[in-house]
């Protein structure tokens, strides 16, 4: 494991999924995913609730729900086998409110994560610092609990985390669908900043096809547990290969009122 | 009419409504739009009279509304609400059906059986199978929770209805989905609905008329189609994820909104 800066070269090794299969009792819920993330990528996973994409991204952050059986879905980064909790890896949720310690600062939250990399005193603090001016966050929420921040401002603690932990990758479960747009706009930009100034690779699950349409490189489309399309934005919006990916794309031209169907003003 | 009169609503010190007056009609779609903190959820609960305002009145048909008892419960038999945390709103210990037939047994004189037979038509009619009424809450996903709220909601069929991001947690198919079938509910039955989302986009696409709130003020009032006038509206409608990629762009940094807040 290296430890080199996240600003600093790394190298240039995708985070793969062998092909992953999820079952609860006989019911296939994941079939045969396999997913790459290269560096300096930022992949979306899209589909309908149900299609998996959640189950997925959580297996290739190295957590496996207890009731479930999983088979392959080995994760490999630069020849690597990584296990879970590997500090290459970072896992960001949707609600970050759940993440954070009620009783502690965001300082502690920050300085506890280095410790466990053996990271600590006068580079800790300077450290800290510079994740949080990463991320846009001001030194003085170092004082602050997690219920004194905005969702927007948690979310950013979770990625300047990511960051503390040098993470290469960073795997995202609808990191924004509980953030008002502004909120939302400014967390993506700031995903996609850290995916082309430093090489970060982030593989982002949402249902939301603007999201895909504004930030993503490449993006794979699950449907009942597989895989069903593997494209770019601009394809899957000009010629989309499967029913599921016509699916969202009806419903998110629908969204913006392409449909026919307007308020009777 | 359902109406919010000149209402200022203060938590301790802190005063988070100013002046508020906004109105719904008879089948008509007000949006409320804004972001995180401006006071929405306030206007809802207060709408709802799940809080009583610090000042002000909330009127329905001309009537301030009743305090407590018989007058409250006419008042429940004709708004309604629906909120965002779809697990948190169930009694997890009560079937689907049970949570759905609830306000029926409350505010409504059905016989068992009619509250059976409306129960299944409910479930139906929020496109959930009729078996999930012998279901618990936890048998069910989070989107299929808010729409037994929906169902609920919608049981005794009120004039009004609230809605605080009651379609955020679910995926596009699904806001769609349900926005089709509010806009139905409402030409069918004469249903007003208060809507209220962070999302310009559901906004749009389900209201005739959009009302803008920053920071405990109502800012904008606008009628669907046309665009707000207010710089904290307009900076909503600039951070719109768009429709389609955007053509020839080296890189995905799309650009940001063009205003400057700090924090998120």
């Amino acid at each position: 494991m290296t430890s080199m800066s996240s600003s600093q070269a790394r190298p240039e090794m995708a985070l793969t999924l062998s092909p992953l299969s999820i079952h609860h009792g006989p019911r296939p819920l994941v079939q045969e995913v396999s997913l790459s993330v290269p560096p300096a990528r930022l992949v979306t996973l899209v589909g309908q609730s149900g299609s998996g994409k959640s189950l997925t991204a959580s297996a290739l952050a190295g957590t496996h729900l207890p009731g479930l059986r999983y088979s392959g879905g080995e994760v490999r980064s630069g020849g690597e086998v990584q296990s879970g909790g590997g500090v290459r890896l970072a896992h960001v949720l949707q609600n970050p409110r759940t993440a954070f310690n009620a009783l502690m600062t965001m300082e502690a939250h920050a300085l506890e994560t280095l410790a466990t990399l053996g990271v600590r005193g006068a580079t800790a603090q300077s450290r800290v610092d510079e994740a949080l001016t990463q991320v846009g966050l001001a030194l003085e929420v170092k004082p602050l609990y997690p219920f004194e921040l905005s969702g927007g401002m948690l979310q950013r603690m979770m990625i300047a985390i990511a960051l503390l932990r040098k993470a290469s990758f960073v795997i995202a479960d609808e990191p924004t669908s509980d953030l008002d747009p502004r909120a939302q706009h400014r967390i993506l930009t700031l995903l996609s900043e850290l995916v082309h100034h430093h090489r970060l690779g982030v593989l982002l699950i949402t249902h939301d096809l603007g999201v895909v349409a504004a930030f993503a490189d490449e993006v794979h489309v699950m449907a009942d547990g597989r895989l069903v399309e593997s494209t770019t934005p601009e394809l899957l919006f000009e010629r989309p290969q499967s029913a599921a990916a016509r699916d969202l794309l009806s419903a998110h031209r629908a969204l913006y009122g392409e449909e026919g169907f307007h308020a009777g003003a | 009419m359902l109406a919010l009169e000149n209402i200022d609503h203060c938590y301790g010190d802190r005063r988070v409504l100013h002046d508020v007056s906004l109105s719904v009609a008879r089948g008509e779609r007000v949006a409320l739009v804004g972001g995180s903190g401006e006071g929405k959820s306030t206007i809802a609960r207060l709408a709802l009279a799940l809080e009583r305002p610090s000042q002000g009145e909330v009127k329905l048909d001309d009537a301030p509304v009743g305090r407590r008892g018989r007058a409250l419960k006419a008042f429940r038999r004709q708004v309604q609400g629906v909120f965002q945390d779809g697990p948190g709103a169930v009694n997890p210990g009560h079937t689907i059906g049970r949570i759905i037939e609830e306000p029926l047994v409350h505010l409504s004189r059905h016989s068992a059986r009619a509250r059976r037979a409306r129960v299944e038509a409910l479930l139906e009619v929020v496109k959930l199978p009729a078996s999930y009424a012998a279901y618990l809450p936890h048998q069910l996903s989070g989107g299929q929770l808010q729409r037994v709220c929906l169902a609920r909601a919608l049981a005794i069929e009120p004039a009004y209805l609230v809605c605080d991001e009651a379609t955020s947690g679910l995926d596009t198919v699904l806001q769609v989905e349900l926005t089709r079938f509010l806009a139905e509910t409402c030409d069918r039955t004469g249903m007003g609905l208060l809507f209220i989302t962070h999302d310009l986009r559901l906004a749009r696409r389900l209201c005739h008329r959009l009302i803008a709130i920053e920071q405990g003020r109502l800012v904008d009032d606008v009628i669907a189609g046309t665009a707000f006038t207010h710089p904290a509206a307009r900076a909503l409608e600039e951070a719109v994820l768009p429709l389609a990629p955007i053509k020839a762009s080296a890189h995905k940094t799309h650009r940001a909104p063009q205003h400057a807040d700090a924090v998120v």
